[in-house]
């Protein structure tokens, strides 16, 4: 007998954690005057009046940055702009001429250059016509690929490489999606969680778990991919607890980084991986998260 | 096809023109283009051009049940459609935005704002009621098809006459035209769209945009207005704007526009009215006649034609040119009123003819006789005519002596040599005769070596009833020249054959000592009072 | 019937300058990058955003090189009249209604920003009680800022009408409309002032048009209130929530 929960939409869980805490800094929404002072420079999410040049209005709703004269506003919810040196994980999308074009939730595809991967046998050698024939065979469309920023072209498009064994194909694991702003900017990205798996946060908002390999770090990476291997039930369950945590953590928008993923994986383990998918127990996790989290702050 | 955009230097040029309050096609910013409005030979049927904008409305009527809402009301349905033959981009099918903005503009227009009395169209109240379909077909797109469309849509409705009715209690029994008098639409008010485009963030507006200034436009506004300023539709789109003031200037001068233009469609409607009263119906045919040569033929058939057939042709066109007070367009397509005209067939080329106004003429002498009175199907005009022609005679123009020797080539290669008369039939009758036993055409040839030109033309002037039927067959198309040489041509698409005739040579003075003799030697022998009839018994057995 | 009674009350109660009960909630889905719930009296209206993002099948040559191309898709579901609605989209309203939104939308958004990419917006009417297309504007708006698309400022659509030939009314309710009255319905930018759409139906003398533009234009601005608080509050509940992207050193947020 399955359980089937009927609620109203009036009855609808409230995600937000709402804390008395310090005030919130200056909000700016769309058409709202920052400064009249000529000296500053607009960045993104800002713009000069047409009408009167010295003023600067901002032009999405968030938080105020200020970096000497550059004053930006940066909205708590955007699609992903990239930044050289980003991880990221993204699914081929279409195979061209000489690159794949790889979808990675941003206002683009992103390119990624034949000259750009590592070809298999890790040879460094001149790309041939052969390659190219050969590209369907590295790289399908619907693969989905670790890859890091190399460069932005002038449209707004990335330009990816997986010049390291780290990045590649992803073979068996589970993708999450977020909004790419809860990611944090860190130095690392792949992290091998203390929970018993691992996980790659792509600083698009995309998140890929996926069960720790017993050999070294080289196991992800290149093309090869592994899909008769047998992933056992525990990993399977550890891999749906963590991707249940993720989303709790991220439907009450906390931010989402190696210990906030793994304080949230021991919280939940008081409940079974299904519960985890109510609205009320993740906000549960959730809170429970966040006081974590501030308590080893305050230490 | 994909709709072809303007470049960025004709906009940009476009933009700064406006700036400097200059329109390209050097119009005022509130002028209109010409608005011509003509009526179909049947009830209903309307086509609009607005400048070079044309469109073409239909209205139909059908009787069918009414909305259980409003049980003693009509419908009306407006459908705009832009026909592939109006911009290369138009495909034929799903309807574009462009068309559904038009669709919709219009229907607000003329259903919402209540132009027709909807309550005149019942017949039994909430079982049958007519309903009208309004349909705009866009002929040709050259910018503000709205305002095209509307005032095509509005001119329709009120030329519109559906078929009376008389209901006998459980039928309804609808009667044809013919049977009793169609009923008029009862319009209460007639709403016009007028559209303009917004430049500069509405510093610039402009009235009756062309295409390419509705392609740069920011915003267009269209206004429905009907002659009592009464605000029936409004639609503005495009850029956001600075200032709304800008919009109500404009909607204050765009009632004065719609008045000029309902003043327009009731004039047109009046003028149609008189016209099928008189029963004089003319059609759309009058829009479509060009007053430039439209095309060029190069390919020719060269049927072998009696030759009198060409004349009395000719002469019949040239009869009806001069009877029918139509209208000629010159280039800018403006309708320039022509008295009845005076023209003569100088010469008959092959499928052509050269006239000339008889008021053109100075006072030369000439013994062609060149001219041919146009002839009338009246027998009685015949006596004056050859009157005419005496005195006409001796106002031939040189120079259409000199174009006759040009015709001399035509002549070698026409299979059909046409003669042109003395002056008078009986003299021109006998001549005839006596060549009539060698062939036709040689000694015809040999004639008019005689009188010194090769092509003089022989114009019958005298046909029978029947003749003149079988001659109205032959078709030619009449194309106006310009008038600066004082010579119109009939063409049938031949541009070479003006050309040609344009072409003079001064004629020896020997020729024309010999033509003067031979006309006087006519001119006698009609004073003898020689009758006519034996000429129309000849042509009676040769014709065909 | 009256739209406006002897003490000056219009047919629901309400006097001519006061505007409907406007409600509104921020970011009600998550799989769509920006979404948005609106009431506006009776009216009920949901508008999802999806993008920037790279243009796919057929729109991919609809994208122009220098500006983001717009996708609107307005739909009314069938439920949404008092009779059912037979053709929830595609039918020649709809369109019209989609191409005015299009328009509204690109006056306000910095089309400049996101070039070759495409914006999706879709506006989904589930209960229709008049201002239909003034509620899918401004719903589409508070869309457009939940997902971070940079607009100029919000773009605000309100209607009017006049009653009796000389009160302007502000807000038509359905019940307004279909009496008869004539229906202004005016887009603006509000803080500049600056007019992206007018719309008008029925008749009236043009000598009515500027009061009745005014009484417009001053709803706009008075709904422009009501919704910039609605998002200011929504981003400081969200934004506290993710401790304002503000991290310290060791990764904690703050």
């Amino acid at each position: 007998m399955q359980d089937i929960k009927i609620r109203l939409a009036s009855e609808r869980v409230n995600h937000s954690l709402t804390f008395g805490e310090k005030g919130a800094p200056q909000l700016f929404t769309p058409g709202q005057t920052i400064t009249d002072n000529q000296r500053v420079m607009s960045g993104h999410g800002t713009y000069l009046d047409e009408d009167n040049k010295d003023v600067l209005k901002a032009s999405v709703a968030g938080t105020v940055e200020r970096v000497n004269q550059l004053i930006c506003v940066r909205p708590i919810k955007c699609r992903y702009m990239g930044e050289i040196g980003d991880v990221v994980v993204g699914r081929i999308t279409e195979v061209q001429q000489k690159r794949w074009k790889v979808e990675t939730n941003s206002r683009l595809d992103s390119v990624l250059l034949i000259s750009s991967v590592n070809l298999p046998g890790g040879e460094l050698r001149r790309r041939s016509a052969e390659d190219e024939q050969m590209m369907r065979k590295y790289l399908q469309e619907g693969d989905l690929v670790s890859a890091e920023v190399q460069s932005v072209f002038s449209d707004g498009s990335l330009s990816l490489h997986t010049r390291s064994l780290k990045y590649g194909k992803l073979s068996q694991g589970v993708l999450v999606k977020v909004p790419p702003s809860l990611i944090l900017r860190r130095k690392n990205h792949f992290h091998n969680l203390l929970c018993g798996a691992s996980v790659i946060l792509g600083n698009n908002g995309l998140i890929w778990i996926y069960p720790t390999s017993p050999e070294d770090e080289s196991g992800v990476g290149g093309f090869t991919q592994n899909l008769e291997e047998v992933i056992d039930t525990e990993d399977r369950e550890r891999i749906a607890r963590l991707r249940n945590c993720i989303l709790a953590l991220a439907a009450s928008k906390l931010m989402l980084f190696d210990s906030s993923i793994q304080y949230a994986f021991e919280e939940s383990l008081s409940y079974s991986i299904k519960e985890l998918l109510t609205p009320e127990t993740m906000v549960d996790v959730a809170l429970h998260t966040r006081h974590r989290l501030q308590s080893y702050k305050d230490d | 096809m994909k709709e072809a955009p303007y470049s960025n230097i004709e906009k940009n040029f476009l933009k700064k023109a406006l700036g400097e309050k200059k329109r390209l096609d050097g119009r005022q910013f509130d002028e209109r283009r010409n608005l011509k409005i003509n009526f179909g030979k049947e009830y209903g049927c309307c086509h609009v051009a607005l400048g070079d904008t044309r469109v073409l409305a239909q209205i139909s009527s059908e009787i069918q049940q009414p909305k259980s809402t409003r049980p003693n009301e009509g419908h009306i349905y407006v459908n705009v459609e832009f026909s592939p033959m109006s911009a290369e981009h138009v495909e034929p099918g799903k309807p574009s935005e462009d068309c559904v903005v038009v669709n919709r503009v219009l229907e607000k227009c003329l259903r919402e704002s209540k132009c027709v009395d909807l309550e005149s169209l019942c017949i039994i109240a909430d079982e049958k009621v007519w309903t009208l379909r309004v349909d705009i077909t866009v002929l040709n797109m050259e910018g503000n098809i709205i305002e095209c469309s509307s005032i095509a849509a509005l001119a329709a409705l009120a030329h519109y006459r559906r078929p009376d009715v008389t209901s006998t209690g459980e039928r309804i029994i609808v009667h044809d035209y013919s049977e009793k008098e169609p009923i008029q639409t009862s319009l209460h008010h007639y709403p016009i769209c007028l559209t303009y485009a917004i430049f500069n963030k509405g510093k610039q507006i402009v009235a009756d945009p062309t295409l390419i200034e509705e392609q740069t436009a920011e915003a267009s506004l269209s206004v429905g207005m009907n002659a009592y300023r009464e605000l029936c539709g409004l639609h503005l789109g495009g850029l956001a704007l600075s200032d709304h003031t800008s919009i109500l200037k404009v909607v204050q001068k765009a009632g004065i526009a719609a008045a000029d233009i309902v003043q327009t469609i009731k004039k047109s409607l009046a003028e149609d009215e008189e016209a099928r009263s008189k029963n004089e119906v003319v059609g759309l045919s009058v829009c479509i006649r060009a007053g430039r040569i439209t095309t060029l033929c190069d390919q020719r058939m060269k049927v072998k034609v009696n030759s009198q057939s060409i004349q009395a042709a000719a002469e019949k066109l040239v009869a009806q040119n001069r009877v029918n007070k139509h209208t000629k367009w010159d280039d800018e397509g403006n309708e320039t009123e022509s008295g009845p005209s005076n023209k003569i067939i100088v010469n008959l080329g092959d499928c052509s003819a050269e006239l000339q106004d008889a008021s053109d003429q100075e006072m030369e002498e000439s013994s062609d006789g060149e001219e041919a009175d146009e002839d009338d199907d009246e027998d009685d005009d015949m006596e004056a005519e050859e009157n005419k022609a005496e005195e006409q005679e001796d106002n031939v123009e040189e120079p259409k002596k000199d174009t006759n020797d040009d015709e001399d080539d035509d002549s070698e290669e026409e299979p059909v040599v046409l003669e042109q008369p003395k002056i008078s039939p009986k003299k021109e009758f006998n001549k005839k005769k006596d060549k009539k036993n060698k062939s036709a055409k040689k000694t015809a040839h040999q004639a008019s070596m005689e009188a010194g030109s090769d092509d003089e033309l022989q114009v019958v002037q005298e046909l029978t009833k029947e003749e003149k039927d079988r001659m109205k067959k032959v078709e030619t198309l009449v194309l106006d020249d310009s008038e600066e040489e004082g010579t119109t041509t009939l063409t049938a698409g031949e541009m070479e054959v003006p050309s040609k005739k344009q072409i003079s040579t001064p004629r020896s003075k020997q020729q024309r000592k010999r033509k003067k003799n031979q006309n006087q030697n006519q001119n006698q022998n009609r004073k003898n009072g020689q009758k006519p009839g034996g000429a129309r018994q000849w042509y009676a057995q040769n014709a065909w | 019937m009256e739209l406006l009674s002897d003490q000056g009350l219009r047919l629901d109660g309400r006097r001519p300058e006061e505007l409907r009960n406007i409600r509104c909630k921020l970011g009600v889905f998550s799989q769509a990058d920006g979404s948005a719930y609106l009431e506006q009296g009776n009216t009920k209206v949901l508008a999802t955003v999806y993008g920037p993002h790279q243009p796919r099948g057929q729109s991919r040559n609809k994208a122009p090189h220098d500006q983001v191309f717009v996708n609107c898709q307005y739909s009314m579901a069938v439920f949404s009249t008092g009779e059912r609605k037979r053709r929830p989209r595609g039918d020649r309203k709809s369109q019209e209604m989609s191409i005015h939104l299009r328009q509204a939308l690109v006056a306000a958004i910095r089309t400049e920003l996101y070039p070759r990419s495409q914006l999706d917006i879709f506006v989904e009417v589930l209960q229709a009680d008049g201002g239909n297309y003034c509620a899918c504007v401004n719903a589409a708006t508070l869309a457009l800022v939940d997902a971070g698309v940079g607009m100029r400022e919000y773009a605000v659509a309100c209607s009017a009408s006049l009653a009796n030939g000389e009160v302007a009314l502000v807000d038509v309710s359905h019940l307004e409309e279909s009496s008869g009255g004539s229906n202004l319905t005016v887009a603006t930018l509000p803080v500049s002032g600056q007019v992206a759409l007018m719309e008008m139906s029925q008749r009236f003398h043009s000598d009515h048009l500027p009061k009745v533009l005014e009484r417009a234009i001053e709803g706009c601005k008075d709904i422009h209130q009501i919704l910039d608080g609605a998002v200011r509050k929504h981003v400081e509940e969200t934004g506290r929530a993710s401790g304002w992207g503000q991290v310290d050193r060791a990764g904690i947020a703050l």
